[in-house]
């Protein structure tokens, strides 16, 4: 009998799941019931500790016996209200201080969590050796980072985050050689956190990042304003692709000054609209003589985006005005009229 | 004659028994999926995740999308909660499709919205728009007031008038939390424009106290059917969309809250008027174009809780829901019938197509048929009566087992409802869903499909009461 053994058989699979899940479930809420309680113990040295902790951080008071880290609560606890220092202390004196007291006390944990195999505390542990910018675990990092062992792209990146937070020399070459798949954002994060020194070595290796360390690169020199640079990325213009030529561009943009004008001509009259209209976008930012007579035929683009920050970058040239009222008196393009008298109104509503 | 009743009996008995074996198969496989994911961010520290995106200069900014036909009641409230959204840079447009309520002047009253000029690009087709306004408090809320044609022709109107590369849209009575958006936009940030598209999990709003467009307590409603709700969307949520979206095979992102770039999302021909369900649709559009090309694209669903929406709370209304839902998904795969089991869409035409016919389409004409074999069983007499009870012993299975496991798992990883009470009753209640809830559901969804089959187009629209007195 089939159809007998099938009943059964589920009936067995009904209830002992549904036992095992019941008991599951009380399981997860007896174990609420103690998170519960351990929260309540660490409000309680939170409330405790919390201005012994600012004083020894901030007024260079000795440090009490309550706040060394002996017990994984205790971390918890510690970790919480540092918390809520880092993203409000930014005197220099007291951030060495968080450093040196998570060097002192939180080290030895975190070095045990990143030996654990569990991903998520790896990488708890991660963030806030990135977030206390610790230095006493580097070494175990930098050892991390070479074994053969393979780690998630998400902890290479914090492991990058870290050492790049310190300078470390071996970065480059981890950024350079490793292709842990860091993407773009991750890239421009870590080479945010570097110092100029280190950056000018990546900049030598140019030629060898891959395409989208190179996007990085330039993005991060437009965003940090290094018009020291701008000769370099010119070179770059002239050799790059077409996705690196649109991020140069937006980087000169941001930096608002260009070095030779003559290189960036050819690019007035690409065939990509994206170049158009970003060249539309710096003939509104720098300095060039006579810059309507490159503006105005830009007008009459066949791209909307193009036309559009054409009229915006009339509004901020010298005589720009003067052109968009010429463009609608002369009554040719509709199109150009259109975005010409939506940009003019703005710009008087502004103005009252 | 007896002989052949008999036969006919038993062949749709062992039919019914079979597919529900499959189906409890590929459930057991799609849990053992969001299984391996959630355990693996178990205990991970998410703000410290999220940070990262939002110190960035380059994150993308968002146009965010709100259509609104008669919503007076809770348009305000809904507003309100956008504009306190943690993200570097976004606007904020209500469309309002030809409300003939006061929905347009409450909106402009609160926030002292101006009428201004806008040269509009139409990339998208929809009804004439009539006016922009922009409000001189918050100068990124815009308001667009066009003549009526339909949610899909709402959104098309509200891209069309978006300037950002990213749009989300989100239902007029919805309530977001303040990292929302940056969760939602987290994996299209980080994987560098080549996810295109992402959703994130829809909670139930009925019976949590809001304020000022937040969410200040999650609670549990009394109503009985709005507590089996809450249970079937952690299902669908915490155990079907978490493991599709791993293998890139999502076909539904909830139109409640999830964002698309606009450009793929204008190559898929925006929002379309013909179908109550239109961001099944748009998504099942996108996937077409992404398979086409042959690009690496992906669409991607994050399991954290990002939207509370307003369920239905009477029989009547969540029937027309639910009806209404069931016709959408079976116009879009039929709209698309050719992309399946066609090799050339990669998984989605081999393995998701394939499966909303046959497990989300099917399920419930098959689920009524085995209801229906249990009651007929009754009056037939013994010979039967076994095959009613292994029917009725797979449904408990298919319907409370796994719906137990979601909330388990929503109070392993999510941890939602803090009073212990509410999480009980949840599980009390999903034991119970295949005695009540279920059949009352199944029997919608044939209605959806039924209504589908006699040409039935309406969109038959809830009554809302405004969020903030829920």
């Amino acid at each position: 009998m089939i159809m007998s053994d099938m009943i059964q058989l589920l009936i067995l699979i009904i209830i002992g799941l549904g036992s095992a899940l019941s008991i599951i479930l009380i399981y997860l809420l007896v174990n609420r019931l103690i998170e519960k309680r351990k929260l309540k113990r660490l409000d309680n040295y939170y409330k405790e500790y919390s201005m012994q902790l600012y004083r020894y951080l901030v007024q260079n008071e000795a440090l009490p016996n309550g706040l060394r880290a002996t017990s994984p609560l205790k971390v918890k606890a510690i970790e919480y209200m540092l918390s809520t220092y880092i993203n409000h202390i930014h005197d220099q004196g007291a951030w060495l201080r968080i450093s040196q007291y998570a060097d002192d006390q939180l080290a030895p944990y975190y070095q045990k969590a990143l030996k654990s195999r569990k991903w998520s505390r790896r990488m708890n542990a991660l963030y806030r050796m990135v977030d206390y910018r610790m230095e006493s675990l580097i070494g175990i990092v930098d050892q991390m980072i070479q074994t053969r062992k393979r780690y998630s792209q998400e902890e290479y990146f914090q492991m990058y985050k870290l050492l790049a937070s310190v300078n470390h020399p071996n970065v480059i070459k981890y950024l350079i050689e490793q292709h842990a798949g860091l993407s773009e954002n991750e890239y421009r994060t870590i080479l945010t956190e570097i110092d100029s020194e280190l950056f000018k070595e990546i900049l030598c290796e140019y030629e060898r990042l891959p395409p989208i360390m190179k996007s990085a690169v330039i993005d991060v020199i437009g965003m940090k304003n290094r018009v020291e640079y701008i000769e370099l990325l010119e070179k770059w213009l002239g050799e790059g692709e077409q996705e690196i030529r649109i991020r140069i561009m937006k980087a000169v943009c941001k930096i608002g000054y260009v070095h030779h004008f003559e290189h960036y001509i050819p690019f007035i009259e690409s065939t990509h609209w994206e170049e158009r209209m970003l060249m539309a976008r710096l003939l509104g930012v720098i300095y060039v003589p006579e810059v309507n007579i490159y503006l105005r035929p830009l007008m009459n683009d066949s791209s909307w985006w193009v036309r559009q920050q054409a009229a915006r970058s009339l509004i901020q040239t010298r005589g720009g005005k003067e052109v968009l009222e010429e463009i609608i008196s002369s009554g040719e393009d509709r199109y150009a009229i259109d975005i010409a008298g939506e940009s003019l109104r703005s710009v008087r509503k502004k103005h009252g | 004659m007896d002989n052949l009743f008999s036969s006919i009996m038993w062949f749709f008995g062992w039919t019914i028994t079979i597919y529900m074996l499959i189906v409890i198969g590929f459930y057991t496989f799609l849990l053992g999926l969001s299984l391996f994911q959630i355990r693996k961010e178990h205990r991970l520290d998410k703000q410290e995740s999220h940070d990262d995106y939002l110190q960035d200069d380059f994150v993308k900014p968002v146009s965010i999308l709100v259509p609104a036909f008669n919503e007076e009641a809770g348009v305000i409230e809904s507003v309100r909660s956008l504009v306190s959204l943690k993200y570097p840079e976004t606007e904020i447009i209500v469309v309002n499709d030809g409300s003939t309520d006061q929905t347009l002047s409450v909106i402009i009253e609160e926030f002292h919205m101006e009428k201004i000029d806008k040269v509009i690009r139409k990339q998208l087709e929809c009804e004439e728009i009539r006016g922009v306004y922009q409000s001189a408090i918050l100068p990124h809320l815009l308001l667009v007031d066009k003549v009526n044609g339909g949610k899909a022709d709402a959104l098309n109107a509200g891209i069309n008038v978006s300037k950002y590369p990213y749009f989300c849209s989100i239902d007029g009575d919805s309530i977001l939390e303040n990292d929302s958006l940056l969760k939602v936009m987290k994996p299209i940030i980080h994987s560098d424009g080549e996810v295109i598209a992402s959703g994130g999990s829809i909670r139930i709003a009925n019976g949590c106290e809001i304020e000022l467009g937040s969410v200040l307590k999650v609670g549990l409603s009394r109503n009985p059917l709005v507590v089996m709700q809450v249970i079937e969307y952690l299902r669908a949520f915490l155990m079907g969309r978490v493991g599709l979206s791993r293998h890139n095979m999502l076909l539904i992102i909830s139109g409640a809250f999830s964002v698309f770039s606009k450009k793929w999302a204008i190559e898929a021909g925006g929002y379309s008027k013909h179908t109550v369900g239109e961001d099944m649709e748009l998504v099942v559009r996108i996937h077409g174009l992404i398979r086409k090309r042959k690009l690496k694209k992906r669409i991607e669903f994050v399991a954290d809780p990002v939207c509370w929406t307003e369920a239905p709370d009477t029989l009547k209304t969540l029937q027309r829901q639910r009806s209404r839902w069931h016709r959408g998904l079976l116009e879009s795969l039929w709209t698309h019938k050719n992309m399946t089991l066609n090799p050339r869409y990669g998984l989605v035409g081999t393995v998701a197509f394939p499966y909303f016919w046959f497990v989300e389409l099917i399920g419930p004409i098959v689920e009524l048929g085995g209801y229906l074999f249990v009651l007929l069983s009754f009056f037939l007499g013994e010979m039967y009566v076994e095959m009613a009870i292994l029917l009725l012993l797979l449904m408990v299975v298919y319907g409370s087992l796994f719906s137990m496991m979601s909330v388990l798992l929503e109070v392993w990883s999510m941890n939602q409802y803090p009073r212990v009470r509410d999480v009980m009753k949840l599980y009390f209640y999903s034991m119970l869903e295949s005695f009540w809830y279920r059949p009352l559901t199944v029997i919608w969804r044939c209605e959806g499909i039924l209504q589908w089959l006699v040409k039935y187009r309406g969109w038959d629209k809830n009554e809302r009461k405004g969020i903030s007195k829920l």
